[in-house]
């Protein structure tokens, strides 16, 4: 699946990259029948070329994201020192005394170790038009 | 008003486990838009996954993945 996505990704450069020419060489009075020549249809062949090339890079990308990531336990990577609040704890507190002070987007909340959640509630998250705290 | 009737409760997170693979993990944290999940292991919390957590490991192991 590796080795096909990877062979996949060089086809579609590869493509990119031969329309690109072509699109040069149609500028270059160049006719191609079903294509034709000219600036305009050279220029516009190019540009679909550049479009393909970058998707083609971009899942390449994706590709070696995943390979580094593949069989690296979420354990190895995450934050350990996580600051806690209790269940019973005021918002104007947890707000003054927790959220200013540790840095954290996120403050889980705890009673006698067990995880109930955390802060700040999805309302504080669309009242603020902040993405992606929970 | 306390931290519990504003909290964002656990059955409306998504969480992953010490041992879940980290790609699956950053898919999860793509698929629903968010930058950090919290990471549980017998219902305790043991650490946080967060998105730059996962891009600062991209940044020192990428290159030495044989590509």
């Amino acid at each position: 699946m590796r080795k096909a996505t990877r062979w996949a990704s060089y086809g579609g450069q590869a493509f990119a990259w031969l329309l690109i020419g072509t699109g040069v060489l149609m500028l270059f009075s160049l006719r191609l029948p079903l294509l034709g020549g000219g600036l305009f249809g050279g220029l516009w062949l190019m540009l679909i070329g550049w479009f393909l090339n970058n998707a083609a890079l971009v899942s390449y990308r994706q590709l070696l994201v995943k390979q580094t990531l593949e069989e690296v336990p979420v354990g190895r990577i995450m934050q350990k020192q996580v600051a806690r609040v209790d269940p019973d704890l005021s918002v104007a507190r947890l707000v003054e005394e927790h959220m200013m002070g540790s840095g954290q987007r996120v403050l889980p909340v705890e009673r006698a170790g067990r995880f109930l959640g955390w802060y700040p509630s999805p309302t504080c998250r669309s009242r603020s038009g902040a993405r992606g705290t929970g | 008003m306390t931290a519990a009737e504003i909290m964002t409760p656990l059955e409306r997170l998504a969480c992953v486990a010490p041992e879940d693979d980290a790609s699956e993990a950053l898919d999860e944290l793509a698929r629903r838009g968010v930058n950090q999940l919290p990471v549980l292991e017998g219902g305790r919390l043991v650490g946080l996954l967060r998105r730059e957590d996962v891009l600062k490991w991209l940044a020192l192991y990428e290159g030495t993945v044989d590509a």
